[in-house]
C-alpha cells in the first residue's frame, strides 16, 4: 500500500508540473498578458505598470519565462493581484477554505447520498415489491434530468424556489452582513451553516445525481455475478447480501470514478458559488477574468489543479481500501 | 438409513421461463434418502441446474415455479416461492440444505478473504464470531487447505483450492443435505479427483444426503448409489447405479453410457 | 437470461423522443431567423411592452428591452447550436490527431502525450475557459475555439484506445506485411475503424459542450448581447428571478432538452458501439 501511494504522489506531481506548464502555454496563446511573479509595487502607477510589464514580456526569452513560471508557482509565489493589490497567495489563503468548505460539505452529502440511493436503485429487481421498483424507476428519471440540466441552471433554480420565493434561506453570501460580527462564536457558526446549507445541498444534489447514476449501473452488474448467488444458498439475509456482497464489490469503481468527476465538479461549484455569492475561490476566479486580474486568475486555476489532483489521489486511495487488488496492481 | 420418511420429497416440480416459453423443468418427482448418494444426470439443457435452484427457492428472477410443484424437507414442506416465506427458506440454507457451485473462482467473494467466507456461514445462522472463525480454521484444514491460505482472496488460488473453500463453506453447519452442480466440470482431472475426495470424505463423515449433478458418468460410477436421468425436463429414469450401467432403460440413458470413454484395456 | 432493468430502461421509448428533440433542435437551428415571429433584436422601444409575461402576442414573453423572447430563443438555437458544433469540431480534429500519434507508437512519445492530456484533465475545464476568456471578449467564433481547446482531451483518449486496439487486428497486421507506410495504415485501415467511437464521443462532447457556453454567457463571459444565446438570456432574466421567470425557464428548458437528447442518443449509441464498456 505504501509504495502504491508514492507511486500515486510521483504520479499526481508529474501531472500538476505538467498543468502549470499548459496553463502557461494557453496563457502566451491569448494576447497581452503580463504573468510574471514580479514584486510590482501596488502603488505604481497602472500606465507606468503596464510598460514595465511589457519589458518583462518581450525582453526574456520564452523558456526562461517559463521556469520563472514554473519557479514561482513551485514556490507558491503567484505574484501580486491586480485588482486587490495584495499577493495573489494571500487572497487565495483568504478564500480556499470558504470553497473546501462548501465543495466539501456538498461532495460528502452527494457522494453519501448518491452511493446509498444508486445502491438501492440497483438493488430493485423482479424480487422487490412493486411499488419500491416504482419509486426507484421515478427517483432515476429525476436523477437523469438532474444530470442534464448545467449545474448553473440546478443553482438558480434553487436560489429562486427556496431562497426568493420561500424564503427559507438567505440570498447569498456567506455571513448576515452586518450583523455577524456581532454574534457570539456558535451563533457565528449557526450563521455560516445556515448560509451553507443551500449552495452544499445544490452541490450535493448535482453530484448525488451523477454518483447514483454509476452505482447502480455497478450494482446491477455485480448483482448479476455468481458468488451472490453463492451467498444467498449460504442463508445470508438479503440486506447483508446487498452491503457485504454486493455494494462492497459496487464501489470501488465508483469510488475511482468520484475522483475522475473531480475537475468537472470542481467547475460545476464555480457556478454555484457565482449564484450564490459565495467568497470561494470560485467566485474570485470569475471576478478575476471580469476584471482582468490574470495574476489572480492564474493563481486561482492552479490551485484547484492542486486540489482536485489531492482529491484524485484520495479517490485512489479510498478505491484501494474498497478493493485491496488495486493497490497490488493491475486488476 | 432406516428412517420412515425420506429427507426429501419432491412432487410434480415444473419449473417455466414464461418469457422465452420454456419448460425448463416437467412435472418432476423424486425422493432422497438419509444419507443416500443420488445423482442428476442429463445433457446440456436437460434441467438439472433449474431444479437444484428451484429446491433452495434461488430460481433465476424469470423463472416461475408452478403452484402444484410440491417439496418437502424432512417432513416440511418448503414454500415454493422465496417471497413467500423467505426466513423459512433462508435459516434452512447453509445450515440444513447446502449448494455448491460450478466455477468456484466466480462463485466466491473477490473482496473478502477466504476465511472469512467460510465463517460468515456460521455467523448468519447465529454463531458468535470467534467461534465462527474458530470452525471456520478447522474446517480449512478438513479440506485440506493449509491455514494460511484462509487469509487469501479467491484470485489467489486455484480453481481446485477455491472449490474446496467452497465445500468447507457448505459443509461447516453439517447440512442433512449438499446439492452440488457440477462442482468439478470447470476443474483439471487431478483437482476434480482432490475435490471429489475431499467431497466423499466429509459426506461420509457428516452422514450427509448428497444429490450430485453432472453430466459426466464417470464420475457418477464411482461416487453415487442411485442415478436420476433427466431429459428436456423431465425425469426419464430412476435407477441403482449398477442397474443403470448394466441395463438402462431409456434411449437417453444409454447415449450417455456411450458417451463416456473407455480405456481400451488389453486387446 | 435475466432481464435487467437497465436494457428496458433504455427501451425503444427513449430514443426516438430524443432523436425528435435532436430533430427539432436542429430544424430551429438551421432555419433561425426565419421561424421567429419577431426580430431578435428589435426593441419597440414602447416602455409599457418591457418584461411583459407570456402572452399570445409573445409566447415567450418580452425581456427588458421589449425584445421578443421567443425570437430570440430560436435565434439563439443558430449561436448555442453553431458555437458548440464548431467547438466539437474542433475537438474531434485536436483530439483525433494526438490520440492517434500516441496510440501508434509504443514509445515514450505515447506517456508524454497521455501525461498531457492527465495534465489537461486535471484541471477543471470551466477554469481553463474561464483563464481563456480572460483575454477579453469573445465573439461567438473565439468561444468556439476556446471550448475546441479545452474540450479535446477525453477524445484523444478514446481514440488512443482504439487505435491501440485496432492495430492488433488481423488485417492490420496484414497490411503491414505487404508493406504499408504507416500513414497509410493508420489512415485507411485503423481510422475506419475508430470512426464509430469518435461519433460517439462527439455526441456526448456536443452534449457537455452546449451547457458550458450556456454557463459562459449566464456569467457575462461568453456571447455578449445582443447577440442572443440561451445562455444570456438567461442572464438577463436572473437579475429579478421570478419577477422575470419566462426569461430563465424557457431558455432552460431548450438546454435541458437538447443536452438531455444528445445525451441519450449518445449512450444509446455507445451501448451500441461498444458493450463492454461500462462507464466512462
Amino acid at each position: 500500500m505504501f509504495r502504491f501511494l508514492l507511486g500515486r504522489l510521483a504520479q499526481s506531481a508529474l501531472v500538476l508540473g505538467l498543468a502549470v506548464s499548459v496553463v502557461f502555454a494557453l496563457l502566451r496563446a491569448a494576447p497581452g498578458d503580463p504573468l510574471s511573479g514580479s514584486t510590482l509595487d501596488a502603488t505604481t502607477a497602472p500606465a507606468t505598470r503596464e510598460l514595465l510589464r511589457r519589458q518583462y514580456a518581450l525582453n526574456r526569452p520564452l523558456l526562461e519565462q517559463y521556469a520563472h513560471f514554473v519557479g514561482s508557482a513551485l514556490r507558491g509565489e503567484l505574484g501580486m493581484s491586480l485588482s486587490r493589490g495584495r499577493p495573489v497567495a494571500q487572497v487565495l489563503r483568504d478564500v480556499v477554505p470558504n470553497t473546501v468548505l462548501l465543495m466539501g460539505t456538498g461532495l460528502f452529502l452527494g457522494i453519501l447520498g448518491g452511493i446509498a440511493l444508486g445502491a438501492w436503485q440497483g438493488s430493485r429487481d423482479t424480487r422487490s415489491s412493486a411499488t419500491s421498483a416504482r419509486v426507484a424507476r421515478m427517483s432515476e428519471r429525476i436523477g437523469l434530468a438532474i444530470i442534464a440540466t448545467p449545474e448553473y441552471i440546478v443553482a438558480t433554480a434553487m436560489l429562486t424556489l427556496f431562497a426568493a420565493t420561500w424564503r427559507l434561506f438567505p440570498i447569498g453570501g456567506m455571513v448576515s452582513l452586518g450583523v455577524h460580527d456581532s454574534l457570539g462564536p456558535v451563533a457565528r457558526a449557526g450563521d455560516v451553516l445556515w448560509h451553507l446549507t443551500l449552495p452544499a445541498l445544490t452541490l450535493a444534489l448535482i453530484v448525488g445525481a451523477g454518483v447514483a447514476r454509476y452505482q447502480r449501473t455497478e450494482m446491477r452488474l455485480v448483482l448479476a455475478r455468481p458468488f451472490i448467488r453463492t451467498a444467498r444458498a449460504k442463508g445470508v439475509p438479503e440486506a447483508r447480501v446487498l452491503v457485504h456482497h454486493a455494494l462492497r464489490n459496487a464501489l470501488g469503481p465508483v469510488i475511482t470514478l468520484c475522483g475522475l468527476l473531480l475537475p468537472s465538479l470542481v467547475g460545476g461549484a464555480v457556478f454555484v458559488e457565482a449564484i450564490f455569492a459565495w467568497p470561494g475561490m470560485g467566485r474570485t476566479m470569475v471576478e478575476a477574468v471580469t476584471g482582468r486580474d490574470y495574476p489572480l486568475a492564474i493563481g486561482a486555476v492552479i490551485v484547484s489543479s492542486v486540489l482536485v489532483a489531492l482529491g484524485g489521489l484520495l479517490a485512489d486511495v479510498a478505491a484501494a481500501v474498497a478493493d485491496p487488488r488495486l493497490a497490488r496492481g493491475r486488476r | 438409513m432406516s428412517t420412515s420418511r425420506p429427507l426429501l420429497e419432491v412432487h410434480n416440480l415444473t419449473v417455466r421461463f414464461p418469457m422465452h416459453e420454456v419448460v425448463a423443468v416437467d412435472r418432476l418427482s423424486f425422493h432422497i434418502a438419509r444419507g443416500e448418494r443420488v445423482a442428476l444426470v442429463g445433457g446440456s439443457g436437460s434441467g438439472k441446474s433449474a431444479t437444484a435452484l428451484a429446491l433452495i427457492g434461488l430460481s433465476d428472477a424469470a423463472a416461475v415455479v408452478e403452484a402444484s410443484s410440491r417439496i418437502l424437507f424432512d417432513g416440511h414442506e418448503l414454500p415454493a416461492l422465496d417471497a413467500e416465506s423467505p426466513d423459512t427458506l433462508r435459516t434452512l440454507r447453509g445450515n440444513r440444505i447446502a449448494m455448491i457451485f460450478q466455477d468456484p473462482a466466480a462463485a466466491l467473494n473477490p473482496s473478502m478473504s477466504v476465511r472469512d467466507q467460510i465463517a460468515e456461514t456460521a455467523l448468519v445462522h447465529g454463531v458468535s464470531p470467534a467461534v465462527a472463525r474458530r470452525d471456520a480454521d478447522v474446517m480449512l484444514a478438513r479440506v485440506g487447505l493449509h491455514s494460511s491460505l484462509g487469509h487469501a482472496y479467491p484470485h489467489e488460488l486455484s480453481g481446485g483450492q477455491c472449490q474446496r473453500a467452497m465445500i468447507a463453506m457448505a459443509l461447516l453447519l453439517r447440512p442433512a443435505l449438499i446439492i452440488a452442480d457440477e462442482p468439478t466440470s470447470s476443474l483439471d482431472v487431478i483437482a476434480q479427483a482432490q475435490v471429489l475426495t475431499v467431497l466423499g470424505d466429509l459426506q461420509r463423515e457428516t452422514r450427509a444426503a448428497l444429490l450430485l449433478i453432472t453430466h459426466d458418468l464417470g464420475v457418477v460410477a464411482t461416487t453415487c448409489t442411485r442415478v436420476l436421468v433427466m431429459h428436456a425436463g423431465q425425469l426419464v429414469e430412476d435407477a441403482p447405479v449398477e442397474r443403470l450401467f448394466r441395463a438402462p432403460a431409456h434411449p437417453v440413458s444409454a447415449a450417455l453410457i456411450r458417451a463416456v470413454p473407455r480405456l481400451a484395456v488389453g486387446r | 437470461m435475466i432481464a435487467t432493468p437497465a436494457a428496458t430502461l433504455r427501451g425503444t421509448g427513449v430514443p426516438r423522443v430524443a432523436t425528435g428533440v435532436l430533430a427539432v433542435a436542429l430544424f430551429v437551428a438551421l432555419c433561425g431567423g426565419l421561424l421567429s415571429p419577431h426580430d431578435p433584436n428589435a426593441f419597440s422601444g414602447i416602455v409599457g411592452m418591457q418584461n411583459m409575461p407570456p402572452s399570445w402576442a409573445h409566447p415567450f414573453g418580452t425581456d427588458g428591452l421589449s425584445r421578443d423572447v421567443l425570437s430570440r430563443v430560436i435565434v439563439g438555437a443558430r449561436i448555442s447550436l453553431g458555437v458548440g458544433a464548431l467547438s466539437v469540431c474542433i475537438a474531434v480534429l485536436l483530439g483525433t490527431a494526438w490520440g492517434a500519434v500516441a496510440g501508434s507508437t509504443d514509445s515514450w512519445l505515447d506517456d508524454l502525450l497521455m501525461r498531457v492530456v492527465d495534465a489537461m484533465l486535471v484541471i477543471p475545464r470551466v477554469l481553463l475557459l474561464l483563464v481563456l476568456a480572460s483575454a477579453g471578449p469573445m465573439s461567438p467564433w473565439k468561444l468556439a475555439v476556446a471550448l475546441g481547446l479545452t474540450a479535446w482531451p477525453p477524445m484523444s483518449r478514446v481514440v488512443r484506445a482504439q487505435v491501440r486496439a485496432i492495430r492488433q487486428r488481423d488485417w492490420v497486421l496484414a497490411a503491414r506485411a505487404l508493406g504499408a507506410s504507416r500513414t497509410r495504415l493508420l489512415v485507411r485501415h485503423i481510422l475506419p475503424g475508430v470512426m464509430p467511437h469518435i461519433a460517439v464521443a462527439a455526441t456526448l462532447s456536443f452534449a457537455s459542450v452546449i451547457p458550458l457556453e450556456a454557463g459562459l454567457s449566464f456569467l457575462g463571459l461568453g456571447v455578449r448581447p445582443p447577440t442572443a444565446s440561451w445562455g444570456n438570456i438567461m442572464r438577463d432574466g436572473a437579475d429579478r428571478m421570478l419577477d422575470t421567470w419566462w426569461m430563465l425557464l424557457f431558455p432552460a428548458l431548450a438546454i435541458i432538452a437538447t443536452v438531455a437528447a444528445f445525451n441519450a442518443v449518445g449512450e444509446r449509441w455507445r451501448a451500441a458501439v461498444d458493450p463492454q464498456q461500462v462507464v466512462r
